[in-house]
């Protein structure tokens, strides 16, 4: 008898698991600096931000132990964000408190309140580009030099396979098949940490 | 093909091969640029980020991963993880961490609950074991408690078979108590090494009985007998059981970290898991220490499948395989003895472990030993006195809707909705415990709740204080005729309930299980009404309509059920609502529904006028549609809303709340999957706080809590469990903008369903036993965090 979720044991259902230090590691060095840069864009300081980070992967590995966070209910990437938001939020609130009447608070409390409705766009877009990154980071030497550059310049930069093939020394065909291993690699690589973060 | 191969759809080897085609190929190159004007663009995603984290981010990071993921290696050489905040020493100094008069020498072992460390007591000299509570329990605000009441309790057992307990204390919020430290290893790590010798068979299983048969007396439970709770102290043969009663600290999320439930559920009894079966008391120690020695003398486990759900439903419903027929050498009487203990039903096994203690002593087979009334069991009672007996258990215990909840789950488990499900079974228990610990005056309340005079008769008599009726003359004539307290079975279908007023004595309204009998109260005018003053009504497994005129002004209350002083109990019922009507008033009242389901077309009330010290439970129901729950004034109420689903428009409505009022809510494991907002204020026209909120476990896939017009804040008091300071914003997120699916429909849908008749809201509860395999969750009494 298997359980039904024996096939998705992603990053996240992994930290459910206390005993598992590499998901939680893992975990921390991922979505640690994407909650930090989040802090940053949102008018934190570095120490700040710092702490935001901490506070909120804190969170979540206490939800998650907690079976506060449902996969069937929402991307995990969603919740995420809910709860960045509201560990701001709360930064704020009590700097608020404790500082009310300056004029940096004044700033603040209208980032706090202003309602945002890209917000959450903001998120997606940064959250796709953090794994993204993370994942060129992790995958990047697995590759020769020439695979990854066929790779990144006719799929990031733009350049047409041809250019790039005789830029490179290659023939076309070689160019695709190196693009679509490194895409393959890629996006298998971010399914590891979430799976329905999808890169088209 | 070359499309395909263009879009990295092909397999690595078909994409060589057209790869090198292609290389070679003109026509194919061009027709290959032809379509790459819409390449997959990257170029977003890789656009640098502005800002670095710095070093202070990667210290933060850094200390993040060692707070949380310890590796277990570090056990037995450092203090570890979450507990370095409580165990600060002053570095310069170079000493060891203290609490109180105890010196931490040496972690020796981590569990969930707690980690054990080897110490020196320096008012006595002598070194000792040191268990403190693990601080990620703090988050269960009651976990301290119990952790020190059971350690208490345990440290009343005074017997060389148990460890001692010394003392217990709190450090810096964080209970923790000193035991005898046991020089040896557990049964666990012993059998690990190989099978022990025959002749230790019988001392071992003597001593864990004699330590059991202590404890029982001092009425402690273990609840979690197993073989790395039993240790064997070197050089001698002393056998001693630890961990007592402490299972029931556990909260869910432990028993998930340990791994226990999820890692080796042989062990434990069938009625620990299935409430049908029966209480869980000393015996289900028993049924634990006979797999115990299954496993010893067998060196298996009685029960073992390659799931863990697997092995629970051996344990639940197959025997085990008899010792006698395995190729081991073991006395008859010490294999007949196992086999009585693993006996599923409670009542067959010894009945207690003074008796295993002698059976073992006198080498005699425990049946000798055994009361006559044991073997009554063998016959049992007729089965449909049975069902009778189960709905009285439930009615008659505070403990009832959870059991209810507990049985649906069980019938779940076996769909295989996942391990999930385990550890929350497993935990229901303490859940429950915990409950009643954190709310004294609901606790204070229920065990009192009086059983009226006719369940008493009917339990002296059977069936026999139980009057059937048929139809409304029937009911009209027994409730003219009788003046006392009245328990009724309804025989029909359908029954138009007359308008009656149950005034000082109690009525209990009952339809056998295999009807789906259908109660409808319906009127013709506002004013009439059933009542009850200073009685209690008790519906039971029936269907409730209410019909009829609302009433015409907003404020006028003219409920279709009025309940004053009294009680109302509504159990396993599904209850519809009139529209735009009020439909139950409580006022003064206790009220609890269980295992119900509540409907309505369009805004239907319940209306509480609590008195101080009313309850309002409201436990493993279905909520869906339009229902308001309209609060009024109040003081030291208390509303408990437990493993709940709220589907809709489900609305809690304060009215003009004064600076009296307040009300103290308890909502935990509910699914706030209500549509439009789940509290509002309408007219606030106090700053006082007129709900305190205090929630644990909840899932608010849509709901969007706490619409406050006023903008006051402090007119909710939030605590989550988590984030007690925050205030009720909280509520406003969104967890997610994806629907939670139920049964593969959406919330949306099921609403409309339920509107047009389509389906009733209570299949939506009964149809939980076929939640699928895909994770997919049906809304109701079970709580459904666990994720599929």
């Amino acid at each position: 008898m298997t359980t039904a979720n024996s096939t998705r044991v992603s990053l996240v259902t992994r930290l459910g698991d206390h005993e598992d230090h590499d998901a939680w590691a893992q975990f921390v060095d991922i979505y640690g600096p994407l909650i930090y840069r989040y802090g940053r864009r949102r008018g934190l300081q570095d120490s700040d931000a710092a702490d935001l980070a901490q506070d909120v992967l804190r969170e979540v590995s206490q939800a998650i132990v907690k079976f506060q966070y449902d996969p069937a209910i929402g991307r995990f990437r969603n919740w995420l964000f809910l709860i960045a938001r509201r560990v701001l939020s709360r930064r704020f609130r009590n700097r608020d408190r404790s500082f009310r009447g300056s004029g940096d608070t004044a700033s603040l409390q209208q980032l706090q309140e202003l309602p945002d409705p890209h917000a959450e766009d903001l998120w997606e877009v940064e959250y796709r580009k953090h794994l993204f990154q993370w994942a060129s980071e992790q995958v990047r030497s697995e590759f020769s030099e020439n695979t990854w550059a066929a790779f990144w310049r006719t799929a990031v930069e733009g350049d047409s396979p041809a250019d790039v093939a005789g830029a490179l020394g290659l023939r076309v065909g070689s160019i695709y098949v190196a693009r679509n291993r490194v895409m393959r690699r890629l996006r298998q690589r971010i399914a590891q940490v979430d799976e329905t973060l999808k890169l088209e | 093909m070359l499309q395909r191969f263009r879009y990295g759809q092909l397999s690595a080897e078909e994409e060589a091969v057209v790869g090198q085609h292609v290389n070679r190929c003109g026509d194919c190159q061009i027709m290959l640029q032809s379509v790459e004007s819409d390449a997959p663009s990257w170029h977003d995603l890789a656009t640098a980020n502005q800002v670095e984290g710095s070093g202070y981010l990667a210290d933060k990071l850094a200390a993040l991963k060692r707070e949380v993921g310890t590796p277990t290696a570090d056990a037995g050489t450092n203090f570890v993880g979450d507990l370095e905040p409580w165990l600060k020493t002053d570095p310069a100094k170079q000493t060891l961490p203290q609490i109180d008069e105890f010196i931490l020498q040496q972690c020796i072992g981590r569990g969930g609950m707690g980690a054990v460390f080897l110490a020196n007591d320096t008012k006595l000299a002598r070194q000792v074991a040191l268990k403190i509570m693990t601080p990620g329990l703090l988050a269960d605000p009651t976990a301290a408690e119990r952790f020190q009441r059971e350690a208490r309790s345990a440290a009343a057992i005074n017997h060389p078979n148990v460890v001692t307990i010394h003392a217990v204390g709190v450090h810096r919020d964080l209970p923790y108590l000193v035991m005898e430290l046991v020089d040896g290893q557990s049964l666990e790590d012993r059998l690990r090494i190989g099978a022990l010798p025959a002749s230790t068979w019988m001392p071992i299983a003597q001593q864990i009985a004699e330590g059991l048969s202590a404890a029982h007396v001092a009425g402690v439970q273990h609840r979690d007998v197993k073989p790395a709770n039993i240790l064997l102290q070197t050089g001698t043969d002393g056998v001693k059981l630890t961990d007592f009663g402490l299972a029931k600290t556990r909260d869910s999320q432990t028993l998930t970290r340990t791994g226990f439930l999820v890692g080796t559920p042989e062990f434990i009894a069938p009625e620990q898991f299935d409430p049908t079966i029966g209480p869980v008391d000393h015996r289900s120690d028993l049924f634990s220490f006979g797999s115990v020695l299954y496993w010893m003398i067998t060196g298996q486990a009685p029960f073992k499948d390659d799931s863990v759900l697997g092995t629970l439903r051996r344990v639940r419903e197959q025997p085990h395989r008899p010792i006698s027929s395995m190729s081991v050498d073991c006395p008859e009487h010490l294999a007949h003895l196992v086999d009585r203990l693993l006996e599923k039903h409670p009542a067959r096994r010894p009945q207690s472990a003074a008796d295993v203690v002698r059976a073992i002593a006198e080498r005699q087979p425990v049946t000798e030993l055994l009361p006559a009334m044991d073997l009554q069991i063998e016959t049992g009672p007729p089965r449909r006195s049975q069902a009778v007996r189960q709905g009285q258990r439930r009615r008659t215990t505070p403990l009832g809707g959870t059991m209810a909840w507990a049985v649906l789950l069980v019938a779940t488990i076996l769909v295989a909705v996942g391990v999930f499900v385990v550890t929350r079974w497993g935990d229901s228990r303490p859940r429950v415990q915990a409950f009643r610990a954190e709310s004294e005056g609901i606790e204070a309340r229920i065990p009192n709740r009086r059983r009226s005079q006719a369940d008493q008769d009917a339990d002296r008599n059977g069936d026999d204080g139980t009057y059937d009726v048929t139809n409304t003359d029937e009911l009209i004539e027994l409730l003219d005729q009788t003046a006392d307290d009245i328990r009724i079975r309804v025989l029909a279908d359908e029954l138009e309930l007359p308008t009656f007023f149950l005034d000082g004595r109690d009525m209990h309204l009952t339809a056998p299980p295999e009807l789906d009998t259908r109660l409808v109260f319906q009127r013709e005018d506002v004013d009439e009404r059933i009542q009850v003053r200073d009685a209690s009504l008790h519906l039971e497994n029936v269907m409730l309509e209410f019909v009829g005129p609302m009433e015409p002004e907003v404020d006028d209350i003219d409920a279709f059920m009025a309940v004053v002083d009294g009680e109302f109990l509504a159990e396993n019922c599904s209850i519809e609502m009139e529209s735009s009507a009020t439909c139950f008033l409580f006022e003064g009242a206790d009220a609890e529904l269980i295992h119900c389901d509540l409907h309505a077309m369009d805004s239907a009330a319940i209306r509480w006028e609590p008195q101080p010290g009313s309850v309002l439970r409201i436990v493993n129901c279905v909520m869906a549609s339009a229902i308001q729950l309209v609060l009024g004034e109040a003081s030291g109420d208390s509303i408990v809303l437990e493993h709940n689903t709220f589907i809709g428009e489900v609305n809690f409505e304060c009215l003009d709340p004064s600076s009296e009022t307040m009300h103290r809510l308890t909502a935990n494991q509910n699914v706030f999957a209500a549509t439009e907002s789940m509290m509002m204020c309408d007219r606030g026209t106090s700053s006082a706080s007129w709900l305190r909120w205090t929630g644990r476990a909840n899932q608010l896939p849509l709901a969007i809590l706490a619409v406050q017009e006023e903008e006051d804040e402090d007119l909710i008091e939030v605590s989550t469990g988590i984030e007690s300071e925050d205030p009720p914003t909280w509520f406003d997120d969104r967890t997610s903008r994806q629907e939670p699916r139920l049964d593969g429909r959406s919330v949306e849908t099921i609403w409309e369903q339920l509107d047009s008749g389509e389906i009733r809201p209570q299949q939506l509860r009964r149809s939980q036993g076929d939640a699928g395999d895909e994770g997919e969750m049906l809304i109701g009494a079970i709580d459904h965090f666990d994720g599929g």
